[in-house]
């Protein structure tokens, strides 16, 4: 398994703010992450966490540096070729579940296979299908505003699985829940990362939650540090 | 089409501003439609009535020191001859007073053949007492507008002396009275033209011929050829209005000027809502885009939201048009006859093709109103929309 090519590959990968003062969120940062793998990002607030799951979402652009998706080099890609990797590849779970208000679970989870080009039929059946793995097979034609956080969390997660991607990403996915519901949702990212041998890169403050990762990478100042 | 979906779902979760978006649209369309039928419905009016009220085509002296058409006969019966013309009327046009106890007027006094004259100017419709007829056996009979009969206050048996210097006063006997609600009724008098002729003893000669042509739009083309064949001076209706209709030209444009700023401001109405909604939406529109829509189905969400709001603008607008236009027509409001040449009533008139001109128009600037709102959407930082609050 470890001399298949890494999923995720950053090289010397720099984000330089220019707001006046030159901010270095994140600097010369070196990584490989393998297929499978749960991994959590820590560090302090300002570390350049974000920084780093943005330039990985591709919803940022690097300063420097390369970054290869699936052995791809995504930093010279169109905004069309980045739109299809965040929607194919990529799946995301935000802090707040960010949800679309105006539509039902069903809708909100079918939403990036319509995207896809996908037939309405089929992504109805796949969007089931994950409500029901999430557990949430009676609520699928409740609306965001219907439903409690740990059960939005839940849709969100749904929904950035629905595309099949290789690297689903959360950026501290269990932030805005009590710990009783952030365990469970942390628990519910396990096993899916188990069942289908996704990669899962989370960006987490909580060292008990990311002490049960498969590799934690620590971030200060920009700089990276593996664990 | 997913971005057509969101579309629909976006614009009718914010109510309050899609129904006052709608609004704007629909109340702009309806304007136009309104004034648009209000212009063509004047317009037709204006043209019909210089057609109906005026003599096709004028022949005239061929030029300004010549005072009368000497051939008139000849000339007459080569221009009915010509194709498209329906009938000739040639008249003795002469000023002079007409004298009825202490009442004295001055007026044109006009020798017509009634025929002839009926064929080309359908006088007999302005008569409202008496026969126009009866003047082809009453050698001193004469027929006065309504205004000046009632400026001499005479009546329609009574008798009125007709003067002018180096002539002979002659008495007239006043058979009928004419109306036709435009000043002429002030001035106008008609005797039969071989007694006129006396009268100025000028025997065998004509002021004027008019011509009555089948397709008053051929009236130009017509007057050019009798000009050319008969040496006279021949001026069609368009010629002899052509003020008016320079005047109904710029008004046009200036119409134009006025609908262009009546979209303007509904296409800013239909910019702010979507302004807004986008402001209001940045969050959704950042997850949209992580989710992988790609800036062109970001445009696409917003250019729909845009057109939707448009359509059902114009869809009220134009029914609302419609209706008010009817309701205005069968509403008749009285005007003076003097300020808008004998209309009596405001001419609006529903034609099918203005108002797709309004809606055409109309959707045209919807959709330009969105492409700002639209690219600022497509543009958005995802991060950052993500991020805000």
């Amino acid at each position: 398994m470890t001399n298949e090519s890494p999923v995720i590959e950053l090289k010397n990968l720099t984000k330089v703010y220019q707001n006046g003062v030159e901010f270095r969120a994140l600097d010369n940062a070196n990584l490989r992450i393998e297929k499978g793998e749960f991994v959590a990002i820590v560090g302090p607030s300002g570390s350049g966490k974000s920084t780093l799951m943005h330039l990985i979402g591709l919803l940022d652009s690097p300063s420097s540096g390369t970054l290869l998706i699936d052995g791809k080099d995504v930093t010279k890609m169109s905004d069309k070729e980045r739109s299809g990797m965040r929607n194919s590849i990529l799946g995301f779970v935000f802090q707040y579940h960010h949800l679309l208000p105006d539509f039902t679970a069903l809708e909100n989870v079918m939403m990036p296979l319509l995207i896809a080009g996908k037939s309405r039929e089929k992504a109805k059946n796949v969007a089931e299908e994950l409500l029901k793995e999430v557990g949430l097979e009676g609520r699928m034609d409740h609306r965001p505003g219907e439903l409690s956080g740990g059960q939005n969390q839940r849709v969100a997660i749904a929904r950035a699985l629905s595309c099949s991607p290789s690297i689903v990403l959360g950026d501290e996915p269990t932030g805005n829940l009590d710990t009783k519901t952030g365990d469970m949702i942390y628990e519910l990212l396990r096993r899916l990362n188990k069942e289908y041998n996704q990669t899962f890169i989370v960006v987490t403050h909580n060292e008990e939650l990311a002490s049960k990762a498969d590799k934690i990478i620590r971030l200060v100042d920009g700089k990276i540090t593996v664990q | 089409m997913y971005e057509l979906k969101i579309a629909l779902r976006q614009v009718f979760s914010s109510k309050k501003q899609t129904l006052f978006a709608i609004l704007a649209v629909a109340l702009a369309v309806t304007v136009i439609t309104v004034m648009m039928a209000m212009i063509s419905g004047f317009q037709d009016e204006l043209v019909t009535s210089s057609i109906e009220n005026n003599p096709h085509i004028v022949i005239g002296p061929q030029d300004e020191k010549e005072e009368f058409i000497h051939l008139y006969r000849y000339t007459s019966a080569l221009t009915s001859e010509k194709e498209g013309v329906i009938a000739v009327s040639p008249k003795y046009l002469g000023q002079a007073a007409l004298e009825y106890r202490d009442n004295a007027e001055g007026v044109s006094f006009q020798g017509i053949d009634p025929m002839a004259e009926e064929s080309v100017m359908r006088i007999s419709e302005d008569v409202v007492e008496g026969d126009l007829m009866t003047l082809v056996h009453t050698r001193y009979g004469v027929l006065l507008g309504d205004q000046l009969a009632e400026k001499l206050e005479v009546n329609v048996g009574d008798r009125v002396d007709v003067v002018f210097p180096g002539s002979q006063t002659t008495s007239f006997k006043v058979i009928g009275l004419i109306h036709t609600g435009t000043s002429a009724d002030e001035v106008t008098a008609y005797a039969r033209f071989d007694s006129v002729q006396d009268f100025f003893n000028e025997p065998g000669v004509a002021s004027t011929i008019e011509v009555r042509v089948a397709d008053p739009y051929q009236a130009d083309i017509i007057a050019g050829s009798i000009e050319r064949e008969t040496g006279l001076d021949a001026v069609s209706w368009s010629e002899a209005n052509a003020e008016i209709l320079s005047l109904l030209e710029v008004q046009s444009i200036l119409v134009n000027i006025f609908y262009f700023l009546i979209y303007g401001i509904a296409g800013f109405g239909i910019a702010n809502t979507l302004i807004t909604i986008v402001a209001q939406r940045t969050r959704e529109i950042g997850i949209l885009k992580a989710m992988g829509t790609s800036k062109k189905s970001i445009m696409f969400i917003f250019l729909f939201q845009s057109m939707i709001l448009g359509a059902a603008g114009l869809v009220l607008g134009t029914i609302l048009g419609y209706i008010t236009t009817i309701a205005l027509q069968s509403y008749e409001i009285e005007i003076p006859p003097e300020t808008y040449f004998g209309l009596q009533t405001l001419p609006l008139e529903v034609e099918p093709l203005n108002f797709v001109y309004a809606a055409f128009f109309a959707f045209i600037v919807n959709i330009l109103s969105g492409i700002y709102p639209a690219q600022k959407a497509a543009k958005l930082d995802p991060v950052k929309a993500i991020e805000s609050a």
